[in-house]
C-alpha cells in the first residue's frame, strides 16, 4: 500500500513539474491561408515591391502592348524576346525581375493567341544542344520540322526599375516612388517601338519604438 | 524523449535549413529562433545567419537574413507588441525586436554580400541603398545617413555593373565623409572586405535602467588590416566604425517614453510614501479615532494602490543586441590577381601582428569576372555576452 502511495506521490510530482514553465516558447501556430495576390498582405507590408504591384504592372503592360498596331496587329505575327536579360534594377528594392517578365511573357501570350510569337533566348544554349544531337545522329529529328537556324527576334524587350526614398527623420514617415520602365526595341533597325511606364508610390510610419 | 525533442525542433525549423546537417553551434543558433521567445526572433535569426555566413552555408544564411530582412522592412503600425511596449507595465524590450538603424543597415549589408557573391549585383545594390535608408533616422542631423560602408558598396556595385553614371554620384558622396579614400581604377574587379573587432554592445544605464547606451566590444586587440598577394603587401582602408554608427545615432523617440514612465514611477513613489505616512498614523490613531478612522483605511488602501503601481512600472531600455556583429569593416579594392589565394594579417593599435590572427582566404570569382573575398578576425561564435 506504501509503494502505491509513494508511486502516486511521484506521479502526481512528476505531473506538476510538467506544468511547471520552461521558458520554452510553446505557442500555437496558425493555419495555412491562401490570400489574394492583387491586394495587400495584412501580415507583412513595407514600402517595396509587392505581389500586387507585380499584378498590376504586367496587367496594364500586357493591355498596352496588346493594343498597339506594331507590335499586335501585324498580318505576320513579330518575333519578341521578353526575359530579364536587359531589364535592370537600379531602386532599392530587391526583387527577382524574373517575376515581371515571366509573368509578362506568359500573360501575354496566353492573350495574344498567335498575334505575337516569343522566343526563349534564355534557354537557346538548351536548343543548340539538341539540335547538335539531331544533326549529329545521336537521336533522331524529331517529330515537328527541321530548319536551317533557330528564329531571330524582331523586338525584344528591355526596362528599369528605378527608386526615388524619402525618410521625414522627425516623423520616420518614410516613402519610396518606384517607376518600372519598359521599351521595345526594333532589333534590326534599334529604334523603340512601343514603351510603357508604371509607377506607384507608398508611404508607411513605423511604431515610435522602432523609429 | 532526448531525441523526440530534437526532431520536433527541427520539425519546426524552415524545411531548407534543417535539411543540411548543420555544424552543432548553427544548429543550436537555429534550434534557439524556435525555441526562445517569439519577440526575439528576429534577432535570433541574424545571429544564426551570420553564424551561417562565416561558416559558409551560404543558402542557409540567405534564407535566414531574408526571414529576418522581411520583418525588418515590415511596418509595425497596429502591433500588440508595439503597444505593450509603449504601455506603463511593459519593458521595452517587450517589442519585438528590429534592431536600432545600425543593426538594420547592417543586416541589409550582409544580405548585399551575399548577393555578390551569388553575381547578383543589382540585388545586391538595392539592398545597401535599403541599408542606407535605415541609417536616416538618426536623431542627430550630422550623422544622419552617414553609413559609409554602405555608400561605398553601393557605388561598387554600379562600378561592376559598367553604370558608371551611378557609381560616381555615390563615390563622390562617400568622398564628402571619407575624404581621401582612393576610389577604385576602372582596372579594379576584386573587392576585398574583411571584418575586425566585436559588437557594440548595449547597456541599461540611469534610473532603472531606463537610458540605453552603448559600449564597444570587449577583449580584441585588432585594428588594422593588411593583406598579402601575388607578391605584394597591401593595406585596407577602415571604412566604417560599426561602434560609431550604433553610438552617433543621438536619441530615440522611445527614450521619452521612457523617461515618461519613470517620472510616473518618481511621482507614484512620492504619493505612495505620503499617503503611507497618513495612513500608519491612521492606523496607530484609529481606537481614538473611532469611526474617523475608516477614512483612513481607504487612505491605506491608495497607498497600496500606489505602491502596488510603482511596482508594476516597467521602464528599461531594451538592451538586446546583435552579438556577432564586427567592431569594424576595411576595404580595399584592385584588379584581379593571378593568385586565387591570399593571406590576411591583422595589427594591433601599435601596427604589430596579431600572429595567432593570421589567415588565408580565398578570392571567389564569378562568371561576369568580378571578384569578393570577405573574411572576419574573429569567428561569429566568439561574442560579448550582455
Amino acid at each position: 500500500m506504501k509503494e502505491v502511495r509513494g508511486l502516486a506521490i511521484c506521479s502526481a510530482l512528476a505531473l506538476l513539474s510538467a506544468c511547471a514553465s520552461t521558458g520554452v516558447n510553446n505557442s500555437a501556430g496558425r493555419a495555412t491561408v491562401y490570400e489574394d495576390v492583387r491586394t495587400s498582405s495584412p501580415i507583412v507590408q513595407g514600402v517595396g515591391i509587392e505581389s500586387q504591384d507585380i499584378v498590376a504592372v504586367t496587367d496594364r503592360m500586357m493591355r498596352d502592348m496588346l493594343s498597339n498596331q506594331l507590335l499586335a496587329g501585324r498580318t505576320s505575327a513579330p518575333r519578341v524576346i521578353i526575359d530579364s536579360q536587359y531589364f535592370t534594377n537600379e531602386s532599392s528594392s530587391r526583387i527577382n525581375k524574373n517575376m515581371i517578365t515571366d509573368r509578362l511573357r506568359i500573360e501575354l501570350q496566353r492573350a495574344a493567341q498567335g498575334r505575337m510569337l516569343f522566343i526563349g533566348r534564355e534557354y537557346s544554349g538548351m536548343v543548340e544542344a539538341e539540335r547538335a544531337l539531331k544533326r549529329d545522329g545521336v537521336t533522331d529529328a524529331g517529330t515537328i520540322r527541321s530548319t536551317r537556324g533557330t528564329a531571330g527576334a524582331d523586338y525584344r524587350l528591355v526596362g528599369r526599375i528605378t527608386s526615388a526614398d524619402a525618410v521625414d527623420s522627425s516623423t520616420a514617415l518614410t516613402s519610396r516612388y518606384q517607376q518600372i520602365s519598359f521599351e521595345m526595341i526594333d532589333l534590326e533597325y534599334g529604334t523603340v517601338v512601343w514603351s510603357g511606364l508604371y509607377e506607384f508610390k507608398k508611404t508607411a510610419q513605423d511604431d515610435i519604438i522602432y523609429r | 524523449m532526448r531525441h523526440y525533442l530534437t526532431a520536433l525542433l527541427l520539425a519546426m525549423l524552415p524545411a531548407a535549413v534543417s535539411a543540411t546537417a548543420l555544424p552543432a553551434p548553427l544548429t543550436k543558433a537555429v534550434q534557439r529562433i524556435a525555441s526562445d521567445e517569439p519577440n526575439n526572433r528576429v534577432l535570433n535569426q541574424l545571429q544564426a545567419a551570420t553564424l551561417a555566413l562565416d561558416m559558409g552555408y551560404r543558402e542557409q544564411a540567405g534564407e535566414l537574413f531574408d526571414a529576418a530582412l522581411n520583418a525588418i522592412g515590415s511596418v509595425y503600425a497596429n502591433s500588440e507588441q508595439a503597444a505593450r511596449a509603449r504601455s506603463l507595465w511593459y519593458d521595452e524590450g517587450a517589442k519585438d525586436f528590429k534592431g536600432e538603424p545600425y543593426e538594420r543597415a547592417m543586416a541589409f549589408y550582409y544580405r548585399g554580400l551575399l548577393d555578390m557573391y551569388a553575381g547578383d549585383y543589382e540585388n545586391a545594390r538595392a539592398s545597401y541603398k535599403s541599408g542606407l535608408l535605415q541609417d536616416a533616422f538618426a536623431e542627430e542631423e550630422q550623422h544622419r545617413a552617414d553609413f559609409a560602408l554602405l555608400m561605398f558598396l553601393e557605388a561598387w556595385s554600379s562600378h561592376v555593373l559598367g553604370a558608371q553614371g551611378l557609381a560616381g554620384e555615390r563615390f563622390e558622396e562617400l568622398l564628402s565623409f571619407r575624404p581621401g579614400f582612393k576610389l577604385p581604377d576602372a582596372s579594379h574587379r576584386l573587392l576585398v572586405m574583411v571584418e575586425t573587432g566585436k559588437a557594440p554592445r548595449k547597456l541599461q544605464d540611469g534610473i532603472g535602467g531606463n537610458i540605453l547606451v552603448y559600449r564597444p566590444g570587449k577583449r580584441f586587440r585588432e585594428e588594422a588590416v593588411r593583406v598579402r598577394v601575388d607578391g605584394r603587401t597591401l593595406d585596407l582602408n577602415p571604412i566604417e566604425s560599426i561602434f560609431w554608427q550604433a553610438s552617433s545615432r543621438g536619441g530615440r523617440p522611445i527614450d521619452s517614453i521612457l523617461e515618461g514612465q519613470v517620472q510616473f514611477k518618481q511621482t507614484t513613489q512620492n504619493v505612495s510614501a505620503d499617503v503611507s505616512g497618513v495612513a500608519a498614523h491612521a492606523t496607530m490613531l484609529a481606537p481614538a479615532l473611532g469611526a474617523a478612522g475608516g477614512v483612513f483605511a481607504g487612505v491605506a488602501a491608495v497607498a497600496g494602490v500606489a505602491t502596488l503601481a510603482t511596482s508594476q512600472v516597467k521602464a528599461r531600455a531594451d538592451h538586446r543586441f546583435w552579438n556577432n556583429l564586427p567592431d569594424k569593416v576595411h576595404v580595399l579594392t584592385l584588379p584581379m590577381p593571378a593568385a586565387r589565394q591570399v593571406q590576411i594579417e591583422f595589427l594591433d593599435a601599435s601596427g604589430v601582428v596579431i600572429a595567432e590572427l593570421t589567415q588565408t582566404a580565398s578570392i571567389e570569382v564569378d562568371g561576369a569576372g568580378r571578384g569578393v573575398l570577405w573574411a572576419r578576425a574573429r569567428p561569429a561564435t566568439d561574442v560579448d555576452r550582455p
